[in-house]
């Protein structure tokens, strides 16, 4: 049997190992530049920072060693990573319009776009209509906890 | 005597209608969430996390305590009856109660396991009631240096803990420790870690690490499920029908389990519970292996036993007490929830140690006397009242509950500061821990590196000061050499020689069988 290449042995264990590292040595870099680690005979801001960066360094490549024995390969599913995605864009869209377009209107159109993902052919399925009911019920009833129970102000929006 | 009367005075304030309401509370909200398959205790305090600003604490704290006994003892419902642990503490219990309820004995299973937890809770609270005063008067010897070495034994327990993922546990725990760098100098009017951008000053805030962690990546993982298995979930459950009298174990079967069974699984999930990190699941696993080891009859075991329910279910619930003591004396969570409820206590400005539990312990006991009556009185009384309901909690409309989750997660981001920019700190947390998750990196570790991260820079740091820049001062102070031979003990147990029958026990369990 011919030896797998390099590039043939990531898998998903040996490929976050490897973006942990680059995101470390980012972290070091940023460590060396800000201040060095010991000025004057004493310790700066930033040594126990880069010790514990060292450490992750130690860690990391334990798993990626790890990650490159293991006999599995990458395997990238589209539908599988399809809604997470689109939580993901879901959630930074409402984070943006939130303060813009105030609570109510920002937290009904976020609850409907998240129930219309967690709704699919096979599940519990509900009409449009209901769909817009509940997602006016649940922010109002959430506004009513935070606002009127609890005192916490949220945004009324700087658009209208 | 003075911590009596301080107990006591925490029962009495307790028991003011007030305050007593939200011990209910929280145990119906923790029965809500340990029920559900992919929702914890954990998430619903870290999503509570923002409202205990505008609370009074002790209602908060009380509350916690009830979330937090419900949320142990309702996995079991689900675990028993459709075989999916409503939390990762009920793994066990799904192994024997479902095969019961595949008999018809799933009433029977439901009676023990609340019967067991609430053994195992309330000796774990006595426990705590007896042992966290204790506790205080050594934490109270512990100096800088030795401050120093015990969140280090803290982190390498953590670590250890994750057996065949050290690595990962380590991994993930430093990470917790870099997310706290972000910001200004702990110690100095400096900023660091900042990456040039100016919004990164401020440091990313325990809450929404809390949130995103439990709250955002629990959604990202329910995404990618199919509604098809929830279907099939509800059609099971609804078929179900249990009567109130059903749910009460008989004499006749807690004599056949021995009460000794009960106690020493009560016993050895306390003592799980003070090890950081380790958790109900693990409690459980532990004593499960135990009851195996001693029983008489070992071959039962797996195909439906009233003992391994019991060991189970109440070790898992004496890990509630256990968990605590570190906590509320060392300032070290034992479990993820009390490194949740530890949250709560430093967003309302308490510093969990030793002075809280001497100059402030008016605030704590309430918390103590909480835990015990959802043990002894709520949870009983709740199983009884509301049993044959609760089966119907898991039948909730997820597209229902999961978008509700989201919108109270990223509203209580943004309630922390009053700023998007924690909200969207929230949202990337969520998805740091979300693929972390999906690598079984521990997220508990992460956690507990956060919150443990400035604490181990600050004593690291004070004590180099202290000695001028001599690290020998951390193998020379008797505080700090008493947590340096733990770790080397503990590395001995946890990572050189594993305890065999525990290990040949567990490899006997058929995991596979759960769904």
């Amino acid at each position: 049997m011919a030896k797998k290449n390099i590039l043939e042995r990531i898998n998903s264990t040996s490929l976050l190992a490897i973006i942990l590292i680059i995101a470390n040595s980012i972290y070091l870099i940023e460590g060396i530049n800000t201040a060095p680690p010991i000025k004057n005979g004493e310790l700066g801001i930033t040594f126990f920072p880069i010790v514990i960066s060292l450490l992750l360094y130690i860690a990391a490549i334990c798993i990626l060693i790890a990650g490159i024995r293991e006999k599995s390969v990458l395997s990238f599913n589209l539908s599988k990573i399809s809604k997470p995605s689109a939580v993901i864009f879901i959630t930074f869209i409402y984070v943006l319009i939130f303060k813009q377009i105030g609570y109510i209107l920002s937290s009904i159109l976020y609850v409907l776009s998240l129930m219309l993902l967690f709704e699919d052919e096979t599940g519990f399925k509900t009409k449009k209509l209901l769909n817009i009911v509940y997602s006016i019920i649940i922010v109002l009833l959430i506004y009513l906890l935070y606002q009127k129970v609890f005192g916490v102000r949220l945004p009324v929006g700087e658009v209208f | 005597m003075e911590n009596l009367i301080g107990i006591m005075q925490g029962f009495q304030t307790l028991f003011i209608p007030g305050v007593l309401i939200y011990v209910f509370l929280g145990f119906f909200i923790g029965t809500f969430f340990g029920a559900i398959p992919g929702l914890t205790a954990t998430l619903a305090i870290a999503l509570l996390l923002p409202v205990t600003y505008s609370m009074d604490i002790v209602k908060a704290l009380v509350m916690c305590m009830g979330i937090y006994m419900a949320g142990m003892y309702a996995g079991s419902i689900t675990a028993i009856t459709i075989n999916i642990p409503g939390a990762p503490a009920a793994i066990m219990t799904a192994i024997e109660g479902n095969k019961m309820m595949q008999r018809g004995q799933g009433a029977k299973a439901l009676g023990q396991a609340a019967f067991a937890s609430m053994i195992g809770g309330t000796i774990g609270s006595i426990l705590l009631m007896i042992v966290a005063p204790l506790a205080v008067k050594l934490a109270l010897l512990v100096k800088t240096p030795g401050k120093f070495s015990l969140i280090l034994f803290a982190f390498v327990v953590v670590i250890l803990i994750q057996r065949k993922s050290i690595a990962k546990g380590a991994v993930a725990t430093i990470l917790g420790i870099m997310i706290t760098t972000i910001g200004i100098d702990i110690m100095q009017p400096a900023r660091r870690f900042t990456f040039g951008i100016d919004f990164l000053i401020q440091g990313i805030d325990l809450m929404p690490l809390i949130i995103g962690t439990f709250a955002i990546s629990e959604l990202l993982i329910q995404s990618e499920k199919s509604c098809n298995e929830y279907q099939l979930v509800n059609k099971e459950m609804l078929n179900q029908k249990i009567r109130r009298k059903d749910f009460l174990p008989s004499i006749k079967e807690i004599k056949e389990i021995g009460l000794m069974l009960y106690i020493k699984s009560a016993l050895i999930g306390y003592f799980i519970g003070v090890l950081p990190g380790a958790g109900g699941s693990m409690a459980a696993f532990i004593s499960y292996a135990e009851a195996i080891r001693s029983s008489k009859n070992p071959d039962k075991f797996g195909t439906g036993t009233l003992e391994g329910i019991a060991a189970a279910e109440s070790a898992n619930n004496a890990v509630c007490g256990g968990a605590l003591v570190p906590m509320l004396t060392f300032g070290i969570p034992g479990d993820a929830v009390s490194a949740v409820v530890l949250g709560v206590l430093i967003i309302n400005g308490l510093q969990p140690g030793p002075r809280l539990m001497t100059t402030q312990f008016h605030l704590v006991a309430p918390m103590f006397a909480a835990l015990f009556v959802s043990a002894l009185i709520i949870l009983p009384l709740t199983l009884y009242m509301l049993g044959p309901y609760f089966i119907k909690i898991v039948c909730i409309n997820r597209k229902i509950l999961y978008p509700s989750i989201a919108l109270v997660a990223m509203v209580g981001g943004y309630v922390s500061t009053y700023s998007t920019f924690q909200m969207l700190m929230t949202l990337i947390m969520g998805i740091i821990a979300y693929f972390l998750r999906k690598q079984n990196y521990p997220t508990v570790s992460l956690l507990l590196g956060f919150i443990l991260g400035p604490m181990i820079e600050k004593y690291f740091r004070r004590g180099l000061y202290i000695s001028e820049g001599n690290p020998l001062i951390f193998l020379t102070e008797w505080d700090s050499i008493v947590f340096l031979i733990l770790i080397v003990v503990f590395y001995y147990f946890l990572a050189v020689r594993r305890p065999i029958d525990i290990k040949e026990a567990i490899e006997k369990i058929d995991l596979n069988n759960l769904k």
